[in-house]
């Protein structure tokens, strides 16, 4: 049987990984010295590898996906960042970004922790929340979000190379950033990514509340939802119909993403529901 | 053996003179073996760049090695000894090490900090290595000028930064698309910023380039000469949807590129991005066009604002480079002290073995009937008598910090206990 204990321990070595990769690729960023780059890569594999194999040991354990509870909700798109940065870097060989991204899953699994290790394992969630057409349902807003979420940060750095460039005055940014070219396509990968996964979430959401009679989220949750649709869509079509790049595509990424924000926090407050 | 370094550069002499002294593989050649031909211990490398003309010595009688350089120099170059003295510079010992380790740093260099001087090294020094003109002396201190190049480039800010506003239009153009392999350029007059520039883009990957000029002929010309597309000025306009980069430097008294033209080309273009660069006086392009979505403009003020900039960063890197330069110079007179303070020590201790051999032999035909025992044990205590008064200028000589200290002291015992060169 797996402990409780062994489970928060790797916790804790998971949390420790993210902000080494993340001191590693802050020192890169202030250095420019690539083998700070090169063992902060590395940090954040074996810790992604690391964070993976305790979700296979926790499922393990509990005998279910553990998407009902919040913190493990937070862990996992922490784990999924993360994931999708390394394959980012990997694929781009662009080891810039990660000054700016990394925060994040260490922020996010520092919450985690903080609520993980208050949390009683042995309470079972309702049973419908086991069903495999919730587990899709979660993961797949949780990649969406985990997607949204990088283009936040990819979004934010074109905007400050962008300045930079634009003030003629270069500075902190310049060769310290990725191209704007390459953080632009980035960019428009990651926003058609979690839009079609956020798609997929939405619709298998509808037919989960069909096939097994849920809980319906309230009215304004799915106005709220389906206007953040709307504006990722209108995000990815600006992009591939009418030519928006650069930074017009970052501002409205950043606002949608602040939308996303809202739309959590607006779910914490929901209470008891499902998706409070 | 002692180090030299003689040669022109671009402070002391006029580009043709430099232009008529190039080495080329041949005479680089011939110059090495001339020099090892007249004296066989002489290690030598013969660097040649745009801005400099040098060769690094290590001989017994450097003086001669050095005036079979001039030979070499006069000859090629066609000019009579006094004038090209006059024009060489001669640095030794921990001069000449500090004068290589500046050049290869890129501290001595026109555009200083500039890192292709440590590649231009490099082949001159494995010429010679070919040639066997390095050997022992030369390949230890090129191996410390290497090493000297890697700790400034690593520690220090020298190299950062365009310093040309050529590169710094290329440095732009790459921070702006990424890897410039699939970019168009498009080169409006025939300026010869603007052929650098376009030389400095071919350099990067940057295959698809226009050119395109008043003159047809003119532009057809420099089409050819560098491998170039001739676009008809009439038509450049249209070009503009096609390419990513314009580099613009005519003498037209007006802009050539108007705010409408470029507005009207990125809606064309559906607003990819695109990097203008004025490099002209007055300016072709129309300041507004800086303003439109995904256009970035930058003037020949802007870019030359950048580069001094970016030029004075480096001045302010030359103290932390030059102390970790003097490091490296000390790691190297240090070889050198241990490297000759090892050989007078084999010499000093071969020196008096022999005498208490000698003396030794004297003995044993004195004492008849001596037991063998006997026999070692007073052939030990002379070794220890030996060694024990040997000990100190052993240990002198052993230690860094002293041979340092007492200067000469690898003469002065040379002196002391006669022991040759």
């Amino acid at each position: 049987m797996i402990s409780g204990t062994l489970l928060h321990a790797i916790e804790a070595i998971v949390l420790l990984g993210y902000f080494c990769a993340m001191g590693g690729y802050i020192l890169f960023f202030a250095h420019q010295e690539p083998r700070q780059a090169r063992m902060a890569s590395r940090i954040l594999g074996a810790t992604v590898a690391i964070h993976m194999t305790w979700w296979v040991l926790k499922i393990h354990r509990l005998g279910y996906f553990p998407f009902s509870q919040w913190a493990d909700c937070v862990s996992f798109i922490a784990f999924a960042l993360a994931l999708g940065y390394l394959f980012i870097e990997l694929a781009a060989r662009e080891r810039r970004m990660g000054f700016c991204i990394t925060p994040l899953p260490f922020l996010l699994q520092a919450l985690a922790i903080h609520q993980l290790w208050r949390s009683n394992l042995a309470v079972q969630p309702p049973a419908e929340l086991h069903s495999a057409w919730a587990n899709l349902h979660v993961a797949t807003a949780l990649i969406a979000c985990a997607a949204f979420a990088l283009s936040f940060c990819v979004s934010v750095m074109y905007l400050m190379l962008s300045r930079e460039i634009r003030s003629k005055i270069l500075g902190r940014f310049f060769h310290r950033i990725p191209p704007l070219a390459v953080l632009d396509e980035i960019n428009a990968k990651l926003l058609a990514l979690g839009l079609a996964l956020f798609t997929v979430a939405v619709a298998v959401g509808i037919i989960w509340e069909q096939v097994e009679s849920v809980e319906r989220i309230p009215a304004a949750g799915q106005a709220l939802m389906m206007a953040i649709w709307a504006c990722y869509g209108v995000n990815v079509l600006g992009g591939m119909k009418f030519g928006w790049q650069g930074a017009r595509m970052s501002l409205l990424s950043i606002f949608n993403f602040t939308l996303v924000l809202v739309a959590i926090i607006l779910g914490g407050f929901a209470g008891k529901t499902f998706h409070g | 053996m002692q180090f030299l370094i003689l040669g022109i550069n671009h402070q002391s002499a006029p580009v043709e003179v430099r232009d008529a002294l190039t080495l080329d593989a041949v005479r680089r050649r011939e110059l090495l073996r001339r020099l090892t031909l007249s004296d066989e211990s002489c290690e030598a490398v013969a660097l040649s760049t745009c801005n400099r003309i040098e060769a690094a010595l290590c001989a017994i009688d450097p003086a001669a090695a050095g005036e079979c350089v001039i030979d070499a120099f006069c000859e090629w170059g066609g000019l009579e000894r006094d004038a090209l003295r006059a024009m060489l510079y001669r640095h030794t010992q921990r001069m000449a090490f500090l004068h290589l380790f500046k050049v290869i740093c890129g501290l001595d260099s026109m555009a200083l900090g500039e890192t292709e001087i440590a590649g231009q090294v490099r082949e001159a020094y494995e010429a010679a290595l070919e040639e066997g003109a390095a050997r022992e002396n030369l390949r230890r201190l090129f191996d410390q000028a290497f090493h000297a190049n890697k700790q400034v480039r690593t520690q220090t800010n020298i190299g950062k930064g365009a310093v040309s506003i050529s590169h710094m239009a290329v440095d732009m153009a790459e921070q702006i698309f990424g890897g410039l392999g699939q970019r168009r350029a498009l080169v409006l007059g025939a300026g010869q910023t603007g052929q650098l520039t376009v030389q400095h883009l071919k350099e990067h990957g940057v295959t698809r380039i226009g050119v395109a000029n008043r003159t047809p002929e003119r532009a057809r010309a420099l089409a050819e000469e560098h491998g170039l597309e001739a676009v008809p000025w009439d038509g450049f306009a249209k070009t503009l949807d096609e390419v990513d980069i314009v580099i613009s430097g005519t003498s037209s008294p007006d802009p050539v590129l108007t705010v409408e033209m470029v507005r009207e080309s990125m809606r064309r273009r559906r607003n990819r991005q695109l990097l203008l660069l004025d490099i002209a006086a007055p300016r072709d392009i129309e300041a507004g066009a800086g303003d439109l979505y995904n256009v970035f403009l930058y003037n020949i003020d802007d870019l030359q604002q950048i580069v001094d900039r970016n030029m004075e960063e480096r001045r302010g890197e030359i103290g932390k480079a030059m102390r970790l330069i003097e490091v490296e110079c000390d790691a190297f007179e240090n070889w050198i002290v241990a490297r000759d303070s090892k050989s007078v020590i084999v010499e000093l201790r071969g020196q008096y073995d022999e005498i208490r051999r000698q003396e030794l032999e004297r003995l044993r035909g004195k004492l008849n009937g001596i037991s063998a025992e006997d026999w070692l044990q007073i052939e030990q205590a002379t070794q220890r008598i030996m060694n024990k008064y040997l000990d100190p200028p052993t240990r002198e000589l052993r230690n860094p910090q002293g041979r340092k200290a007492s200067g000469g002291i690898v003469d002065l015992i040379r002196g002391l206990f006669e022991i040759k060169k």
